[in-house]
């Protein structure tokens, strides 16, 4: 039997992903409200970014680059009975101009909710340049 | 029922440095386990996905002697409430005999585990390399 409580925090999950990523490129006042104060980014071949204020400086450092088109997949979200924790893994690729086959790879999301809203608290990805 | 979750959390720490130490043993007791649709996540290459296609990877270490030396366990683990899920966060060292020498990969990874019929699984993991 589908649990429809897990089923409705699951999409909730979808939703953030997407402010974060698609959004996060214009908007990151609004993506950094879905992160946790002691978020932490594993980039696939540097060390760790800690803490909301240098992880919102890498996103900001991000948004400088000319994205032709960003988009992803959701390949498996899981969320605990208590829907205290969840995560999400999928692809991504992103775009930098047309015909450019640009950066692919996957991703791993890990969130955790805070006063009732699902916050971001581990993300790490892989990344193979076409 | 109230959830012991550092009791939660000792059991993941032991699955985490078993998992390490048995891969150069037993394959099949190594991969019992993981969930069905265990994911890893290399930094640099397409995810590996599922059991069947996770054995011969670990089959390769083994052939390999891939040495990961003395397994510390994570730095932090993380429980949910319901103990039903939980993950980890730690740093990892492994040297592999190569026909140019040894080679020693260092970088961190994130682990997921999900509670099957009362038992703790491995249900994936993504590493960074800090060699690249």
């Amino acid at each position: 039997m589908v649990n429809l409580v897990l089923e409705t925090e699951k999409k909730k999950i979808g939703q953030i992903m997407k402010k974060l990523t698609i959004d996060s490129s214009t908007e990151i006042e609004e993506a950094v409200r879905y992160l946790c104060p002691d978020v932490m980014l594993l980039p696939p071949n540097d060390q760790p970014i800690k803490g909301i204020d240098a992880v919102k400086a890498r996103m900001i450092e991000d948004s400088q680059a000319r994205i032709h088109a960003i988009g992803g997949k959701q390949l498996n979200v899981e969320v605990s009975e208590k829907a205290d924790l969840a995560w999400e893994y999928g692809s991504y690729y992103i775009q930098y101009s047309e015909g450019n086959e640009g950066v692919h790879g996957h991703y791993l999301s890990i969130f955790r909710k805070e006063k009732g809203e699902w916050k971001l608290q581990e993300h790490s990805w892989s990344e193979t340049f076409s | 029922m109230k959830v012991d979750v550092e009791a939660e959390k000792r059991k993941i720490r032991e699955l985490n440095i078993k998992l390490l130490v048995d891969h150069n043993r037993d394959v099949d007791d190594e991969l019992s386990y993981f969930v069905d649709n265990a994911i890893l996540m290399p930094p640099n290459a397409p995810p590996i996905v599922g059991v069947k296609a996770i054995r011969p990877v670990i089959e390769g270490m083994i052939k390999n002697k891939i040495n990961l030396g003395t397994p510390k366990g994570p730095d932090w683990i993380v429980v949910s409430e319901s103990g039903d899920l939980a993950y980890d966060f730690g740093k990892y060292s492994v040297k592999t005999q190569r026909p140019d020498g040894l080679v020693t990969e260092k970088g961190y990874y994130i682990s997921l585990y999900k509670k099957i019929d009362g038992q703790w699984k491995f249900a994936g993991q993504s590493w960074s390399n800090l060699n690249l």
